[in-house]
């Protein structure tokens, strides 16, 4: 399989990562981060929590626009699904980025995410671009 | 082993002539023919330096400096043959003064830890600047905490030159024992002006290593000129292999020196209680050596030697003369730096687009170029960017291609900046 510019840099895609829907902190939120060293990439994710579940999620990314997206799309989903089933699903981002191929009829946030990383596969230096934001997710989870 | 570019001795370079024997550069990327402008990371070898190494190992191959038959006798002298070839490479005053390590990291801490530790005393200063490689930072952080050595910075100038008065400065106080700069930045391309830097340490009674991993590739070095103390290089930026690099020292600096590592080949004579070393530079070189790659650098050698160097710089300032040029006409594209000298290396930040976003484009029109911090995390801060990209060139690289990069350059940009 090969993918070109508009398969990988859909419009969507940029889009998201220009003008993200939930960058941004939570006061009093807990807060995880991921960098990569390599590039100088970095994210923070801040949660908030009510009764046990994640309410709220924003993230600051500084990336590329694979990562913003990637951070912007799990920020958004955070708060939506519980976390068994982000986790589900962030095992799924993976396969898909081993596969290059993205399950057919996935909807909103989660058929995105899937869309971004089937466009990223085939460029395996990039993985960790995609990869980086759910790090941070995860030490945010971790932490409160 | 003769490995030349046939009679090429022109002023101009026969660019047609020299791709014809990397034989890589007809590969596609793809589906696209490779446009290689990440020669600074690493550059694509000729066929000279493929045929030395492969013919060694089918015909003419033993350990070095052992066996008393003929296979390694000859073996031996075709490795050390290289020896002689590097010091007339750089013009050291003797083949002695020519050490082999696996590459410039290698070669720098042998120095960090041979000099650095068995010869300068705790309380003495190494000076690196802003604009170093890690290679040339880390040896000497791990020199500071391990043997009480101050590491100073001296600064660059927004213009992404050494500030010959941050040198001066830090070396005011006379406590200073090694000044290592760069020959040239990998990141900004800049030549730093190694006279005044020698002339400079030597008067407040300094020693100089130059890294010049980068600038070797670019220009004639002649280490007797420079009055340099150690310059090193690593083989596979020079059109060699991997795995070999070289350190060359004053001879009275090796002879002080303490061994770097201990084993076979680097030793007089071994017994339980008392061990005694071999001969400079023999002494740093402590087990069986990369003798395939080292006579693969003797090939690459030999092939830049036949083309020149005058015409290699030549060709390189229009390349980024060029190159500079044209990026001038793309918006919001930024050059990292405006050195006065300057080699073959362009870094650039694109505004509203990331240098990773860009290299991906790049790389689906076939054109490979470096994308990151570039081994220069202090520099990042420095510029207060977080990323480049970064386009290098070589002895193979044309205009063409430079106005294909251009081109590619400005569609990514297109579909990234809205
Ligand atoms: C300026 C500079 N110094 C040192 C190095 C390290 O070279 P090597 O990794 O071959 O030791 C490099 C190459 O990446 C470089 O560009």
């Amino acid at each position: 399989m090969s993918t070109d510019a508009t398969t990988l840099y859909q419009d969507w895609v940029l889009a998201r990562a220009r003008a993200p829907l939930h960058a941004g902190r939570i006061a009093g939120g807990v807060t995880g981060v991921a960098e990569n060293r390599s590039c100088g990439d970095s994210v923070r994710f801040w949660l908030k929590r009510q009764d046990g579940r994640v309410v709220a999620a924003r993230h600051e990314t500084e990336g590329c626009a694979i990562c913003q997206a990637s951070a912007d799309l799990i920020a958004g989903l955070a708060a939506g699904l519980n976390e068994d089933r982000l986790a589900t699903l962030w095992e799924e981002a993976c396969g898909v980025l081993e596969s290059g191929v993205a399950p057919a009829g996935r909807q909103g946030d989660a058929g995105m995410l899937l869309g971004v990383f089937a466009g990223v596969a085939e460029y395996r230096a990039r993985h960790r671009c995609a990869m980086l934001p759910y790090q941070a997710y995860e030490q945010a989870a971790r932490a409160g | 082993m003769g490995a030349g570019v046939s009679e090429v001795a022109a002023p101009v370079l026969d660019v047609a002539r020299i791709r014809r024997d990397f034989p890589i550069l007809s590969e596609t990327v793809r589906g696209k023919p490779l446009v290689f402008l990440d020669s600074a990371a690493s550059a694509q070898k000729p066929v000279q330096v493929i045929e030395a190494m492969t013919d060694t190992m089918r015909r003419q191959y033993a350990n070095v400096h052992r066996g008393l038959h003929w296979m390694s006798e000859r073996t031996s002298d075709a490795y050390e043959g290289v020896r002689d070839k590097v010091a007339r490479l750089l013009n050291a005053a003797s083949r002695d003064e020519i050490v082999f390590t696996r590459n410039s990291t290698e070669a720098i801490n042998l120095v960090a830890h041979s000099y650095g530790r068995g010869v300068m005393t705790p309380g003495q200063a190494v000076v690196i600047s802003e604009m170093e490689h890690h290679a040339n930072i880390v040896p000497w952080q791990m020199l500071r905490d391990a043997h009480g050595i101050e590491l100073r910075v001296a600064k660059i100038t927004d213009a992404g030159e050494l500030d010959l008065d941050s040198l001066a400065s830090l070396l005011a106080d006379g406590r200073v024992g090694l000044v290592a700069l760069t020959h040239m930045s990998n990141v900004l391309g800049t030549i730093t002006p190694a006279e005044t830097i020698v002339s400079m340490a030597h008067a407040a009674g300094a020693k100089v290593l130059l890294d010049g991993s980068q600038a070797v590739v670019h220009r004639r070095v002649d280490v007797t000129a420079l009055d340099v103390d150690f310059y090193v290089f690593t083989g596979h930026k020079l059109y060699g292999p991997t795995g070999i690099g070289v350190l060359y020292g004053k001879h009275a600096l090796l002879e002080a020196m303490p061994p770097f590592m201990g084993g076979g080949d680097m030793i007089g004579t071994v017994s339980f209680e008392h061990t005694t070393w071999a001969e400079v530079p023999h002494k740093f070189e402590a087990g069986t050596p990369a003798i395939i790659e080292t006579i693969g650098l003797g090939a690459a050698i030999d092939y830049v030697e036949a083309i020149g160097f005058d015409p290699i710089s030549a060709h390189e300032a229009a390349l980024t003369d060029h190159a500079l040029a044209r990026l001038a006409t793309i918006d919001g594209l930024n050059v990292l730096g405006r050195a006065q000298q300057r080699g073959g290396v362009i870094s650039f930040t694109l505004d509203g687009a990331h240098a990773h976003d860009v290299a991906t484009l790049l790389d689906q029109s076939g054109v490979a170029v470096r994308a990151g911090q570039h081994c220069a995390e202090p520099l990042m801060r420095r510029l207060g960017i977080h990323s480049s990209a970064r386009a290098s060139f070589g002895v193979y690289t044309t205009e063409q291609e430079i106005d294909h990069f251009v081109d590619a350059l400005d569609g990514a940009r297109r579909l990234l900046v809205a």
